[in-house]
């Protein structure tokens, strides 16, 4: 998947047979409230969906990885929370503003990090979990650990889902967007070769930053949405690091870099982490950290990159 | 002197710190691998001489001749099966890796064990000297950090593996042509890391509780301080280790105690700010 | 003044190694400047602090009247000074088109360039033609100098600096090499700063040569000026005469 190779694009059969599955997946989720009593459990795919296509859209577009991805869909969760319950705001205004914050926040976190490579940045962004988890513990203005409840007049779960949906959909059409942009083709030479990719004037700290802001925003919109549907938030669960561990699982095992990868990746362990975390409360981590490790040592290119490989194989061989 | 106090308690603990470190410094000197799951690797020997205390009655000092040869194995263990595979990989591979092991180490010792804190209470007499108390224990761990420091430089530079695991920090490319065999000492390296790991755990056992997912603070702690003292540098990151444990002792008699956590983080953040050397000097990716 | 690029007491420093010291002189506008010294010459460390990935402990660079010290290397890299790497970087994922039309998107072209901007004829003018769909990682190492070439000169360089280029290269492709650069040199007006620890290559290519020794200019002058000084032939032949 090259977006050099923008020009000669022709909608070929499998692309309009890929074009119609995708319309139909659309359609279902359009007319889901209609026949699905359980519409929690769709919300809560797109929600997964959207962090693990946050956590790709930084990671497997400039090749570093955040380990405090989780802090994003936090502040995200509390500032819309705050503004629900101190401010009585709009949901929606509460929802933009929870993303806005956290792309603010990924703009603050950037700065000095964007210099650092490497196992620097992945170490610096670590840390940065516990930091915002002991600042929140220990906040009275933001109900410290207690946590936050919404008033019950906020809950309205299909307006929730058709929100959600909406969400989603642009969080995955930005990734493609990006990954086919000039923005895109930077990333990708940041990627490939850093010190190349400055040599040619590309200003890699403006390109990272500002991918890690696209990041922020959608992960603060899942954080915001989240809170908004589950009606309440405290620090251990707003910086929970098993959500960044569940977000890059995600992303791995659909395929990093790839724009579909972790739409498949969140739809596949959904349910693991859904049910098996509310039952088992520790199986699923450690399915988890075995999927991280399979898929680095088994399929690095994930499940999309995997059977990509094994398709071309097998045109090769006919 | 509550003032001297803290300065001698930071410098006890920075030796352990500092030791521990030094098991992160040599793993990446040689493979240029990040361990992650360092700190996890504390955890699983606090734990050993948690229940080896607990059930047996061995003594947490003692259970150190298990702890270090348990680890040894458990490094080389995940060295060849895992580790291996990803040492020439991107390295955002590697960084995945160790994160997943973190991950899996964190998650099955929560499963068997529960999230609750585990601690024993075992006491050394304190030591009083010129108007300083040191409590008997962190005077042990120090002692402990002594003793693995003087040993480990021994072997870095009297022994032929030792001096091996130097040649090949220094100049990976250099040592193959006389002849080292890389596998063997970056399976040596990562064996001697989490044995440092696992038995800084079980004197870790001495001064506080312990529960399955403390495992990152110590990754983080050690990272700072090899940060701070240069990577791959095992001098370094004993120096580093007695800084970071004097500022956080001070520190903490000046801030809050919701800040403490905040204060490793802090200093990270400064640390790589103001050494950008060690930082661009490495080759990052 | 016809200087493009005007290098003044210019100081390196590595944890207290000096590295570079003060080193001053000048590029003309379509000038080929050779710049020769033994491995450790500080010849790569002079390339990156011109472009900006390092900066210096003190002195000035100054390229086209403007101040360039300490510039971030995509702002130098955008006022028209490309480099080749010592050991190819390509963007190993992507193929060699890839590759160059990644450079021409972020170049900032030169209305009075005289090179071309299309990707295809760039590769074609490297003798890449015949690879353009190839990833750039599977390319031989021969084939990944060129391309470094490409690259530099899809950025639409005024100055070019070329570090180490004819290392590694064979007979044959080394002549390709210096034909390459008198033609950048004549017939599209790049101002070129060749270096190079084997001299012979360069030496027949190049107008004007300065010598770095343990990080200073030891001498200067034509290729034959600079074989015949003592100080060149005792660092580089350890006295003997060539």
């Amino acid at each position: 998947m090259s977006p050099l190779k923008l020009t000669g694009f022709t909608l070929t059969r499998r692309r309009s047979a890929e074009m119609a599955v995708i319309l139909v997946l659309l359609a279902l989720l359009l007319v889901a409230p209609t026949f699905f009593a359980r519409i929690s459990v769709l919300f809560f795919i797109l929600n997964w969906i959207v962090l693990a296509e946050s956590f790709n859209m930084f990671a497997g577009l400039t090749g570093y990885v955040n380990f405090g991805h989780v802090v994003f869909y936090g502040v995200g969760g509390y500032v819309s929370a705050l503004l629900m319950v101190n401010a009585h705001a709009s949901p929606y205004v509460a929802v933009i503003a929870g993303g806005l914050a956290s792309s603010l926040l990924a703009l603050g976190i950037s700065l000095p990090t964007t210099r650092l490579r490497g196992a620097y940045f992945a170490i610096a962004t670590l840390s940065i979990n516990e930091a915002f988890f002991v600042t929140f513990d220990s906040w009275d203005a933001v109900g410290s650990a207690p946590g936050l409840s919404l008033p019950i007049s906020y809950y309205q779960p299909v307006v929730e889902y058709y929100v959600m949906v909406v969400v989603a959909i642009a969080c995955v059409l930005s990734m493609y967007a990006i990954s086919k942009s000039k923005f895109g083709i930077a990333l990708q030479a940041i990627r490939q070769q850093e010190v190349t990719a400055n040599s040619i004037g590309i200003n890699a700290a403006y390109y990272k930053s500002l991918a890690l802001v696209f990041s922020g925003f959608f992960a603060g919109l899942a954080g915001a949405l989240a809170i908004w549907q589950i009606t309440f938030i405290d620090p251990p669960s707003a910086f929970n690091v098993t959500i960044t561990v569940t977000s890059i699982s995600m992303a791995m095992l659909g395929g990093l870099g790839t724009v579909i990868g972790p739409v498949i990746g969140g739809a596949l362990l959904y349910e693991l982490t859904d049910l098996l975390g509310l039952s088992y409360p520790f199986i699923h981590l450690i399915i988890l950290g075995v999927i991280i490790v399979g898929v680095v040592l088994v399929i690095p290119d994930g499940i999309l990159g995997a059977s990509r490989r094994v398709l071309t194989k097998v045109r090769g061989r006919r | 002197m509550l003032l001297a106090e803290l300065v001698v308690l930071g410098l006890a603990y920075g030796l352990l710190f500092g030791v521990l470190a030094l098991g992160l410094t040599l793993i990446w000197g040689v493979m240029k691998v990040v361990n992650i799951a360092h700190g996890d690797f504390v955890i699983v020997g606090a734990y050993s001489s948690y229940w080896l205390f607990v059930l047996a009655g061995v003594h947490p000092i003692l259970s150190i001749l298990f702890t270090a040869p348990f680890g040894f194995g458990l490094g080389i263990i995940v060295y060849l099966g895992l580790v291996r595979r990803v040492v020439h990989a991107p390295e955002l591979m590697s960084l995945f890796l160790t994160f997943g092991i973190s991950t899996l180490i964190s998650s099955l010792l929560l499963y068997i064990y529960s999230p609750n804190q585990r601690a024993i209470s075992v006491t050394f007499p304190s030591i009083n000297g010129l108007g300083v108390v040191l409590p008997g224990n962190v005077a042990i761990a120090a002692a402990y950090a002594v003793v693995v420091a003087t040993l480990l430089r021994i072997f870095l530079t009297k022994t032929y593996w030792g001096k091996a695991i130097r040649a090949v920090t220094e100049d990976s490319s250099s040592a193959l042509l006389m002849g080292i065999n890389p596998e063997a000492v970056s399976m040596l390296a990562f064996g001697i890391g989490v044995a440092i790991a696992s038995s800084v755990g079980s004197v870790v056992m001495l001064l506080q509780a312990v529960y399955p997912t403390g495992g990152s603070e110590f990754t983080l702690l050690a990272f700072v301080i090899v940060v701070l003292g240069g990577l791959g540098s095992p001098f370094g990151a004993l120096l580093g280790g007695i800084v970071i444990g004097v500022v956080d002792n001070v520190a903490s008699l000046y801030l809050p105690a919701a800040a403490t956590p905040a204060i490793g983080f802090i200093i990270l953040v400064i640390v790589l700010i103001v050494r950008p050397s060690g930082i661009m000097g490495a080759k990052g990716r | 003044m016809g200087d493009l690029l005007r290098l003044t007491q210019v100081a390196k420093r590595f944890s207290g190694l000096e590295v570079l010291k003060d080193i001053s002189f000048e590029v003309a506008e379509g000038e080929v400047l050779g710049l020769i010294g033994p491995n450790g010459a500080g010849k790569t460390t002079l390339f990156n602090i011109i472009s900006g990935i390092l900066k210096p402990n003190s002195g000035r660079v100054v390229f086209a009247s403007k101040d360039i010290t300490g510039l971030p290397t995509h702002r130098v890299s955008r006022l028209g000074i490309a480099r080749t790497f010592q050991i190819p970087q390509p963007f190993a994922e992507m193929t060699v088109l890839e590759n160059v039309r990644a450079t021409l998107l972020f170049s900032n072209p030169r209305p009075e360039g005289k090179l071309p901007r299309d990707a295809k004829e760039i590769c074609e003018m490297v003798g890449l033609g015949g690879r353009l769909e190839q990833p750039a990682g599977s390319l031989s190492a021969p084939e990944k100098k060129r391309l470094e070439v490409a690259r530099a000169l899809a950025s639409s360089p005024r100055l070019l600096l070329l570090d180490e280029f004819a290392a590694g290269l064979t007979l044959s492709e080394s002549s390709w090499a210096s034909e390459m650069i008198k033609s950048l040199s004549k017939d599209y007006g790049v101002t070129i700063v060749w270096t190079e620890h084997v001299m012979k290559i360069l030496m027949r290519s190049v107008e004007r040569v300065l010598v770095l020794q343990s990080g200073e200019v030891i001498a200067s002058g034509t290729p034959a000026e600079v074989v015949k000084n003592e100080l060149v032939l005792k660092a580089y032949f350890g006295g003997k005469p060539a």
